[in-house]
C-alpha cells in the first residue's frame, strides 16, 4: 500500500513479539530534502492500547521540531477508523502533513508546553509536587527554602505515589526570610512542612527547547555561585533530620510566572562536591554539582487558573463570599457543586449530625461514621480544592438567632449576620427561618431552594420575598404531602422519599441557571423546575 | 370565585395611596420646608426658588417608596464650576446639621439628608436636594434648563461633569396624565415588591410611551395588559430609545445595559404567561396589596405555614 509522496525503503521486518518495523520515506518537495522514518507497527494496531499509539514514527534527527519527543518518535493523535487499510492511510497522511507544516515551513504553536519530563520512580517510589503562583513574584537569582506538606500517598504501576503539596518559599536572597505564600487555602498552609531547596535558574533547563535536561553538567552553570553554596548549607543543618529534600529549579515562562521542576537529592548520595577556590589564608571552599543523573520528580502547577482551567463558574462569581445554611442533601450537593465550580469562600451551617442514613442522598460518606454535618462537609470541601477557603457556623447561630428574634422586632442586628455574605442559600427547609431570613433585608442576595416529596419539583426562590414565591409555588403544585413517606424506626419525623440522581440532577439543573442568573447571562426571577418523561422543565415567574 | 382583575388592580393602589401615611408625609414636608429656608438664608440671591420634585411631586409615589426631592437653582453666576457648586450645598448642608444626627451624604446628583428614626415611624425621614445650576446668565426665569452636576462616574459621564435636564418639563410631562400614573404605580409596585432594579424612569416614560393613543378598554386590567405587552415586545429592541422630556438629547434607555433590558423583556413575558395561566394566583403575586392598609379583608396572619411537612431539602 502507498499513499502519495511517501514509499517504503526496503522490506519490513516482524519480530518475534509481532511488532513491525521497517523504514519510509516523506518527500518534502524539496530537492535532496526527504526525510527517512523509522516505523513500528505494534500486533494491535489498529487498537491503540494502554494509552499508546499503534504506530510510531521515529527520527532522532528532528528532535528539535515541534511534538518529536525523546527518542525521535512523532507525537500525534490521529483520527481513529475501523479498518486498519483506512487507519494506515490516515496515519501516513497526519505524518506527511507534520512534515509539510513543521518540517518544510517552519511553523512553531503558539501555545507554551512545559518541558517533558519523564516520570519513573526514585528508590522505588513516584515523587510528586504540586505547587501554585505565589502572591509575590521572586527575585532574579533567588533562592531559599521550600516548605511543603504532604498529602495522602498514591498507588502507580504497583509502586507508591508520595505526593506533596508546596506551601511556600522563604528567599534568604536580598531580605532574611521573605515569604512567598503558594496561593492555596489556610487549610494546606497549616499542614505539617517539610523542608527543600529552591533556587530560580538563570535559564530554563531544557534539551532541544523541549525536554529537561538529564544530568547534573548540563544545569550546573545555570545556577549561581550563591545558590550552590546555599544548598551545601541546607544539607549541613537538615543532614540528620531528613534522608532527602526536593531542590526545586524555577525558570520563568512566556506570559509570566515561575514554572518549578523538582530533583530528588538523597543525603547518601548527594551530587554535590566541595570546590576550593585560592590559597592558603585566601583559600575559601565553594559547592559545585559532581557529574551524575538527575532524579526529577513530577511537579504540577495547581495555580488557580490551571485546576479550573478546564471548566469553572465565572471568576467573578467564583470570589463571591458565600453562606449555605443547611447541608442535607440539597445544601451538601450545592456546596460540593459550587466547590468543585471554583468558589473560593463558603461557610456551611447545620445544626444536625450525619447518620449512615444520610449518605445514600447527600455528599457525604459513610467511613466518617457519625459526626457533625458541618466538620465532615468542611473537610470534604476542603479536600476537593485547594483554592477554597472553608467555616463552619457553630451550630448553636440557629439558637442566638432565633432567640434575638423572638425577642426584638427591629431585626438589623440579625441582618448584619447574613450581610457578611454575598450569597446566602438557604437549604434548611425552617420555614421559619425562611421568614426570619425575609423580614431581616439583609443585602445578601438569598436563593431559597427547596424540593417536593420524590424530588418531583425544585423550588428555587430570590430574595426579597422569599416566602411568598415558596408558598406560592407549592399551592401551586399541590403535590399530596402525606403519602409515600420514609418512616425511620425510632422517633424520627418522617422524611421525603428520593434518591440522590433523583434530587442531584434537580439541583445542577437549579445551578446552573443560578449561576447564569448571578451572572448576568441570564435574567435573574424566582422559578421551579418540573420533571416529566423526558424533561426537565424551569418555570419562571 | 375567580379574582376580578380590575377590582384586585385598584385594591393594590388604593392600599399604596401616599394618604395612609399622610402624618409621615407631613414630617417630610415640614423637613423639606426646613432645608428650603435654611438653603435661601444662606445663599440668598445666588439662587432661584427652590421646588419640590420626585415622585411625591410626580403623583407617582407608593407608600412603600417614595421620593421627595428639593431642587435648588442656581445662578450661573454663582459658581466657577459645577463641582464647586455641589460641594458648596453639601459643605453648608454639612455644617448646619453638626452634631444633630442628621446623615449628609453625597449622591450620584444629589445630597441625601436622613434625618434621625422617631419613635413610631419605621423609617427615618429622607429628602434629596439636587442642586441645578442654570445655562448662562437669567436664562433659568425663561427655559427653566439646569445642568446637573454628576458627582461620581455614572453613564460613562465622569466626576463634576454635567448633564443638562428640565425638571419642570419632566413633571408637567406626566402632569394630567392620570391612566398613565396608575399604571406607573402599579409597576413601581410590582418593582419595589420584587426588588427590581429598574430605574423608576424609565418606567414612567415607556409606560406613558405605551399608553399614546391607547383607545382600549379602560380598565386597569386591560390598560396594565396592554402595556405589559408593549414593553415585552418593545424593551429588549435595541432602537427603542426614551428621550428625556427635559433634555431631548439624553436618551434614557441608554442608562439600560443589554441584560438589563434581557431580564426586563423576561419579566414582562413572564408576569403574562403565568398570569394568563392563572390568574387567581398569580396576580395577587405579581401585584401584592398592601395588607397594613387593606380594610376589606381579613389578615391570614397566625396560620401555621406549611400546614403539613411538604417541603424537604
Amino acid at each position: 500500500m502507498t499513499t502519495e509522496g511517501v514509499r517504503l525503503v526496503g522490506d519490513f521486518s516482524i519480530n518475534k513479539d509481532g511488532l513491525l518495523s521497517g523504514r519510509i520515506v516523506v518527500d518534502t518537495g524539496k530537492e535532496g530534502g526527504e526525510l527517512i522514518w523509522n516505523v513500528e507497527i505494534s500486533p494491535n494496531y489498529p487498537f491503540k492500547a494502554m494509552g499508546v499509539e499503534p504506530i510510531q514514527f521515529l527520527n532522532k534527527n528532528l528532535l528539535d521540531y515541534p511534538h518529536i519527543m525523546e527518542n525521535g518518535n512523532l507525537c500525534m493523535h490521529p483520527a481513529e477508523y475501523e479498518d486498519e487499510d483506512s487507519q494506515f492511510v490516515n496515519d501516513l497522511e497526519q505524518l506527511k502533513e507534520w512534515v509539510e507544516k513543521y518540517y518544510v515551513r517552519g511553523e512553531k504553536d503558539a501555545h507554551y508546553e512545559h518541558l517533558v519530563v519523564n516520570h519513573y520512580p526514585i528508590r522505588d517510589v513516584y515523587y510528586t509536587f504540586c505547587f501554585a503562583e505565589t502572591q509575590d513574584d521572586f527575585s532574579d537569582g533567588d533562592y531559599g527554602r521550600v516548605h511543603y506538606a504532604a498529602l495522602l500517598n498514591g498507588q502507580k504501576n504497583e509502586k507508591q505515589v508520595a505526593n506533596f503539596v508546596v506551601q511556600k518559599f522563604v528567599s534568604v536572597k536580598d531580605v532574611r526570610k521573605k515569604e512567598l505564600l503558594c496561593m492555596i487555602s489556610r487549610a494546606y498552609q497549616k499542614l505539617p512542612s517539610n523542608l527543600g531547596v529552591f533556587c530560580l535558574l538563570k535559564n530554563v533547563p531544557s534539551l532541544h527547547n523541549k525536554f529537561i535536561v538529564k544530568d547534573y553538567d548540563s544545569i550546573k552553570n545555570l545556577f549561581s555561585q550563591s545558590q550552590k553554596d546555599y544548598i551545601h548549607r541546607f544539607v549541613q543543618s537538615t543532614i540528620r533530620k531528613n534522608n532527602c529534600f526536593p531542590l526545586f529549579c524555577g525558570y520563568r515562562i512566556p506570559g509570566g510566572g515561575v514554572h518549578w521542576q523538582a530533583m530528588m537529592l538523597f543525603m547518601d548520595d548527594l551530587p554535590l562536591v566541595p570546590i576550593r577556590e585560592g590559597t592558603s589564608k585566601n583559600r575559601i571552599w565553594h559547592t559545585d554539582f559532581k557529574s551524575g543523573l538527575i532524579q526529577w520528580a513530577e511537579t504540577e502547577d495547581i495555580s488557580y487558573k490551571y485546576f479550573f482551567g478546564r471548566g469553572a463558574m465565572p471568576e467573578n462569581l467564583a470570589n463571591k463570599k458565600v453562606l449555605i445554611m443547611g447541608i442535607g442533601a440539597i445544601g451538601s450537593i450545592v456546596a460540593e457543586t459550587l466547590t468543585r465550580c471554583g468558589a473560593k469562600d463558603i461557610t456551611i451551617s447545620d445544626i444536625d449530625l450525619k447518620n449512615p442514613g444520610n449518605v445514600c442522598r447527600s455528599a457525604y460518606s459513610f467511613f466518617t461514621g457519625i459526626t457533625e454535618k458541618s466538620s465532615e462537609l468542611e473537610g470534604l470541601l476542603t479536600q476537593i480544592s485547594p483554592h477554597i477557603e472553608c467555616a463552619s457556623l457553630k451550630s448553636v447561630v440557629d439558637l442566638v438567632v432565633k432567640t434575638y428574634a423572638a425577642k426584638h422586632d427591629d431585626k438589623r442586628i440579625i441582618a448584619q449576620l447574613y450581610d457578611e455574605y454575598d450569597i446566602v442559600y438557604d437549604c434548611t427547609t425552617d420555614n421559619q427561618l425562611m421568614r426570619l431570613v425575609d423580614s431581616t433585608g439583609t443585602t445578601a442576595q438569598v436563593i431559597n431552594i427547596s424540593i417536593t416529596n420524590h424530588a418531583q419539583d425544585l423550588i428555587c426562590a430570590f430574595s426579597p420575598n422569599v416566602t411568598e414565591t415558596v408558598e406560592l409555588v407549592y399551592n401551586l403544585l399541590n403535590r399530596d404531602t402525606e403519602a409515600d413517606m420514609y418512616n425511620p424506626t425510632g422517633c424520627w419525623n418522617p422524611t421525603f422519599k428520593a434518591s440522590y440522581n433523583d434530587i442531584s440532577c434537580k439541583v445542577q439543573f437549579a445551578l446552573k441557571h443560578v449561576v447564569k442568573m448571578l451572572s448576568r447571562q441570564e435574567p435573574m426571577s424566582n422559578f421551579y423546575v418540573t420533571e416529566d418523561d423526558l424533561n426537565l422543565t424551569i418555570h419562571r415567574l | 370565585m375567580a379574582i376580578d382583575k380590575n377590582n384586585h388592580l385598584r385594591e393594590v393602589l388604593d392600599t399604596h395611596k401616599m394618604h395612609h401615611v399622610q402624618d409621615f408625609v407631613n414630617k417630610v414636608k415640614n423637613r423639606r420646608e426646613e432645608i428650603k429656608v435654611k438653603m435661601h438664608n444662606h445663599f440668598g440671591n445666588s439662587k432661584y426658588s427652590s421646588f419640590g420634585s420626585g415622585s411625591f411631586a410626580k403623583h407617582t409615589a407608593i407608600n412603600v417608596k417614595f421620593d421627595f426631592d428639593l431642587v435648588e437653582p442656581f445662578k450661573h453666576s454663582a459658581f466657577n464650576t459645577l463641582q464647586e457648586m455641589f460641594d458648596s450645598v453639601y459643605d453648608f448642608l454639612a455644617e448646619e446639621y453638626k452634631n444633630t444626627g442628621v446623615t449628609i451624604r453625597k449622591q450620584k446628583v444629589s445630597i441625601g439628608v436622613s434625618f434621625p428614626i422617631e419613635e413610631g415611624d419605621e423609617k427615618p425621614v429622607e429628602l434629596d436636594v439636587v442642586p441645578g445650576r442654570e445655562l448662562n446668565d437669567e436664562n433659568y426665569p425663561e427655559s427653566h434648563d439646569l445642568n446637573l452636576c454628576f458627582n461620581e462616574d455614572h453613564w460613562g459621564f465622569k466626576k463634576g461633569s454635567s448633564q443638562k435636564t428640565n425638571i419642570q418639563k419632566q413633571i408637567s410631562h406626566i402632569a394630567g396624565k392620570t391612566s398613565e400614573r396608575e399604571i406607573i404605580r402599579l409597576l413601581k409596585i410590582w418593582k419595589k415588591q420584587k426588588g427590581k432594579n429598574y430605574k423608576s424612569f424609565v418606567i414612567e416614560l415607556a409606560v406613558i410611551r405605551a399608553l399614546d393613543g391607547y383607545k382600549g378598554d379602560s380598565g386597569l386590567w386591560p390598560r396594565l395588559k396592554y402595556t405589559v405587552e408593549y414593553l415585552r415586545d418593545h424593551i429588549e429592541d435595541t432602537s427603542f430609545h426614551l428621550y428625556d422630556p427635559g433634555n431631548s438629547n439624553n436618551d434614557v434607555m441608554a442608562t439600560m445595559d443589554s441584560y438589563d433590558r434581557f431580564s426586563f423583556k423576561t419579566d414582562m413575558e413572564s408576569m403574562l404567561v403565568n398570569i394568563d395561566s392563572d390568574p387567581d394566583i398569580y396576580l395577587p403575586f405579581y401585584f401584592k396589596v398592601n395588607e397594613k392598609y387593606s380594610g376589606y379583608k381579613e389578615k391570614d396572619t397566625g396560620s401555621p405555614y406549611p400546614s403539613s411537612p411538604k417541603r424537604f431539602g
